[in-house]
C-alpha cells in the first residue's frame, strides 16, 4: 500500500510539474526520459526501441514508425488509449487512465516517431 | 463476462463452449492446451518449477540455490516448531498436515465459502491459543510452507463440484481474467497470454503451476509469503488497490487458480526471484 501510495504521489508530483511548466525548478524531462523513464512511460518494459536497454518483448519493435503511422495523431491516440482498436490489449491506456500528461503523450509521441 | 469470453475463444481456448456453467475439467485442459501451444517444447510435469521450465539461465541459478541451503529453510523449519508448540495438530482438519496440504483450498457447503490452507490455520490458532494471525507473512507462511513440504510429491487435486463450488469458481475465474488498476491489466494479460515473455529483463511467469510451491520465497521479499501475498503485489503493479489477503475474492480467485494446476506435483522449491 505505501509503496502504492509512493508510485501514485510519484505520479501525481510529476503530473504536477507538468501542469505548472513555468514553476520555478521545475526541470523539465526531455522526451528520451519520458519515453524510457521507469516512472513515466516505460516504454521499453514491453518495446524494443533503438537506443534503449533491456527492452522486454511483449509489444511489437518500435521501429519504422512514420511507416506505420503516416498520421502521427493515429500514434498519439494509440498510446493514448490502445483498447480502443482492441479491447483486449495488454498494453496500459496512458491517456485515458492519466498515467501520463497530455504533454508527455506529445513527448512520447514525437521520440518514437522518431524512430 | 462478455469481455472474458471474447478474450478466451480469441486464443481459440473455448472453442465450441456452449454453456455458462463453469466447468473446471474443460476449462482446465484447454489452460494446459494453451501453454503447449505457446512453449511446445515444455513438458507439462515441468510447470511444477514455473518460470525455471522456460529458461535455462535462470534454471541454472534456480538449481544452484536448491543445491546448497535454500534461504528459507531455517524459516520452515521454525513453522514446523510453531506448528508443534502452537497445538495445531489438535485441529482434526491439520491433524494430517500432508493430507490438508491436497484438500486445500476447497468450498465448504455448510459455511458456503471457499476454505484455504492459510485460513484453516489461522482458525486453527485461534482455537488453540485466542490470538490471532495475519494473513501474509512470518507465522502464517512459515506453518503453511512446512505443512506443504509434508506434501511434496503429491499432486494438485481441486474439485470443483457442487453448484456453491462452481458459483466460486466462476467468481474466481472472472477475477482472474478481468482488467484493472491505472494499467488496465489482467492476471491472464501477463500469465496465459504473455508467458514467457519479457517485461524488460524480467520472464512473466506461466500460470500453470503458479500454487505448486506456495507460500514461496521471493528474492525481492527476503522471505516467504503467501499467495495472497503475491496476489497483492500483482495488484499493485498494476496501481490497482489490492484487497485483503483471505478476503472472499482471492479466496474465489485461489480456488480457480489452483484447479488450473490440478495434476501439477506440489514442490518444496519455493525459491523465486
Amino acid at each position: 500500500m505505501k509503496k502504492t501510495i509512493s508510485s501514485i504521489s510519484a505520479v501525481v508530483t510529476l503530473a504536477t510539474l507538468f501542469m505548472m511548466p513555468t514553476q520555478a525548478g521545475a526541470k523539465e524531462m526531455t522526451d528520451e526520459e519520458v519515453t524510457f523513464g521507469r516512472k513515466a512511460g516505460n516504454c521499453l518494459a514491453c518495446h524494443m526501441i533503438p537506443g534503449g536497454n533491456l527492452p522486454g518483448n511483449i509489444g511489437p519493435p518500435l521501429l519504422a514508425m512514420k511507416a506505420r503511422y503516416p498520421d502521427k495523431a493515429t500514434l498519439k491516440a494509440q498510446i493514448s488509449d490502445a483498447t480502443v482498436r482492441n479491447p483486449d490489449s495488454i498494453m496500459p491506456p496512458f491517456g485515458k487512465h492519466g498515467i501520463l500528461t497530455d504533454k508527455q503523450l506529445d513527448q512520447v509521441t514525437n521520440y518514437i516517431y522518431s524512430k | 463476462m462478455k469481455k472474458l469470453i471474447t478474450a478466451v475463444v480469441s486464443i481459440g481456448l473455448m472453442a465450441g463452449a456452449t454453456s455458462a456453467i463453469a466447468d473446471m475439467e474443460a476449462d482446465r485442459k484447454a489452460f494446459v492446451g494453451h501453454f503447449k501451444s505457446i512453449q511446445p517444447s515444455v513438458e507439462f510435469a515441468d510447470y511444477t518449477n514455473g518460470v525455471y521450465a522456460y529458461d535455462e539461465g535462470s534454471r541454472g541459478q534456480f538449481e544452484e540455490i536448491l543445491d546448497g541451503i535454500p534461504p528459507y529453510e531455517e524459516a520452515v523449519e521454525k513453522g514446523a516448531a510453531e506448528f508443534e508448540k502452537f497445538g495445531l495438530a489438535k485441529c482434526a482438519a491439520l491433524a494430517d498436515p500432508a493430507a490438508a496440504r491436497v484438500k486445500h483450498p476447497y468450498y465448504d457447503d455448510a459455511a458456503g465459502t471457499v476454505v484455504t490452507l492459510e485460513g484453516t490455520i489461522r482458525k486453527c490458532y485461534n482455537e488453540q491459543t485466542g490470538k490471532k494471525m495475519g494473513p501474509m507473512k512470518g507465522k502464517v507462511a512459515r506453518i503453511s510452507a512446512w505443512i506443504s513440504d509434508q506434501a511434496a510429491g503429491e499432486k494438485v487435486n481441486v474439485k470443483v463440484e457442487s453448484d456453491g463450488a462452481k458459483a466460486a469458481y466462476a467468481r474466481g475465474k472472472a477475477t482472474f481474467y478481468a482488467k484493472r488498476g491505472q494499467f488496465n491489466m489482467s492476471c491472464a494479460d501477463c500469465h496465459v497470454y504473455n508467458a514467457g515473455k519479457k517485461a524488460r529483463a524480467d520472464i512473466l511467469s506461466p500460470a500453470l503451476g503458479h500454487t505448486t510451491h506456495v507460500p514461496m520465497y521471493r528474492a525481492k521479499w527476503g522471505s516467504l509469503g503467501t499467495l495472497h501475498r503475491r496476489y497483492g503485489g500483482c495488484y499493485k503493479n498494476m496501481r490497482a488497490k489490492p484487497l485483503m489477503a483471505q478476503s472472499p475474492e482471492y479466496r474465489d480467485m485461489e480456488f480457480f487458480h489452483q484447479a488450473m494446476s490440478n495434476g501439477l506435483e506440489i514442490t518444496d522449491a519455493r525459491y523465486r526471484k
